[in-house]
């Protein structure tokens, strides 16, 4: 606290319009408010959380003015002061914070949604549940690769090579496009995972990247609906470029390598190993029975409740040294 | 006798604006006003208990370097921001 009585012959703690000239960075000099003769002056600290905060000053043009308990009276205010200061620096310091949140928030919200555009449209290229898996991973482990039991469903349109010779280029398109559209969903509602598009076959799996439950059920459910689905493209083909397609589903059952395979520029999720392979040669049996479903020993023991087949005579499969049982299947058991 | 009356009289009325001071500027910083306008209240209200007609309250700058005047009071020129460096003052 400072209180001088009798300014004449003292120091004058405030004096009007000084000081601020000597310094250039301010453009515009506001002149110091003060009495032009003042004879008395007391002036507090204001402080907040032992911070000087500011000052409040009173001054007079009376000499000796101020008496103990005036100064008593200033200082409760320079108090009450330093509390309405305290008050709006929290508020302010609360508003700052508040837009920070938002300003963060807006952000993630721009990033989710971007992240979302880039998924979705990702999804177009790689299956969805790979790439959920993918994102899951950890950077290092993202090319480790595990055995699992999964079902393989090869679909391949019969003679396509001489579908394709009546239709235009664009034709072909048309028809293939709508052809993998349909058949994905179908697949896809039976919790399959379309692999690849070959040409005009469709390569599915049931059980990876995601295990799923009874996956052998699943896969020959899914090649009911493929076939029923292909009633519905036919109807249309039929009607649009006047032509009809036929298919053969193969189905297999049993360990399979998953995982990214490739280099750390390009990577392809990969289902590898014998059961693929015995997988699409069962399917390319389906040639000799156009729209036909043809299923391993393995997925037969799995479905045999559910299904009604006729059991084909052993064949020799490329790549196989034993012969193996293969089942088409007829329909579902009544 | 009388002049010790006045004096007591004296004392009490000064109590009572103590009190009443004490009283309007717990009420003025628990406002939702801004500071200025609150700052600005306490400052009147100096005046309007205790006749001090010429008061101000400067404030900090962020670097502590200056005070601004953030109210003031009394003044026929206010002179809100002016600034005055701090530990500044004028031999007489």
């Amino acid at each position: 606290m400072l209180n001088m009585g009798n300014i004449t012959y003292g120091l004058m703690y405030m004096s009007p319009g000084k000081d601020i000239s000597e310094h250039p960075e301010y453009e515009i000099i506001i002149k110091l408010p003060g009495l032009a003769n003042p004879k008395s002056q007391v002036a507090f600290p204001l402080v907040v959380q032992d911070e000087l905060v500011g000052v409040i000053s009173v001054e007079s043009e009376k000499i000796n003015i101020f008496r103990q308990e005036d100064e008593e009276i200033i200082s409760v205010i320079a108090e009450q002061a330093a509390m309405a200061i305290q008050k709006s620096m929290f508020f302010e310091a609360e508003a700052k914070r508040h837009k920070e949140i938002h300003e963060i928030n807006d952000r993630l919200s721009n990033l989710l949604s971007e992240q979302q555009k880039t998924l979705s449209l990702f999804v177009k290229y790689v299956p969805e549940p790979i790439v959920k898996k993918a994102l899951r991973e950890k950077p290092e482990s993202i090319f480790e690769g595990e055995l699992m039991e999964i079902t393989v469903l090869f679909c391949d349109i019969r003679d396509f090579t001489g579908t394709s010779e009546k239709l235009t280029p664009n034709e072909v398109v048309l028809l293939l496009n709508a052809y993998y559209s349909k058949m994905t969903k179908v697949i896809r509602n039976n919790d399959g995972v379309v692999h690849q598009f070959v040409g005009d076959e469709i390569f599915a799996t049931f059980g990876a990247p995601l295990s799923v439950t009874n996956s052998q059920e699943k896969a020959v459910y899914c090649a009911f609906d493929m076939l029923n689905e292909l009633e519905e493209i036919n109807m249309e083909l039929k009607k649009s470029l006047n032509v009809e397609i036929k298919v053969g589903i193969g189905i297999n059952y049993g360990p399979a390598v998953v995982g990214n395979l490739g280099s750390e520029d390009r990577i392809v999720y990969s289902v590898t190993g014998d059961t693929v392979n015995t997988g699409k040669r069962i399917e390319t049996l389906t040639r000799s029975c156009p729209n036909s479903i043809l299923i391993s020993e393995s997925v037969y023991q799995h479905t045999t409740h559910l299904i009604q087949t006729k059991a084909w005579d052993p064949i020799s499969v490329k790549g196989k040294s034993e012969k193996v049982l293969v089942y088409e299947v007829l329909g579902l058991s009544v | 006798m009388i002049n010790e009356d006045s004096k007591l009289k004296e004392k009490l009325d000064r109590k009572n604006r103590e009190i009443q001071i004490l009283k309007e500027s717990s009420s003025i910083i628990n406002s939702s006003v801004g500071l200025d306008i609150n700052l600005h209240s306490l400052l009147k209200s100096l005046d309007e208990y205790f006749l001090f007609k010429h008061s101000m309250i400067l404030l900090t700058d962020a670097d502590g370097k200056f005070l601004t005047v953030f109210a003031s009071y009394g003044y026929r020129e206010p002179g809100i921001g002016s600034k005055v460096r701090i530990g500044k003052g004028k031999k007489c």
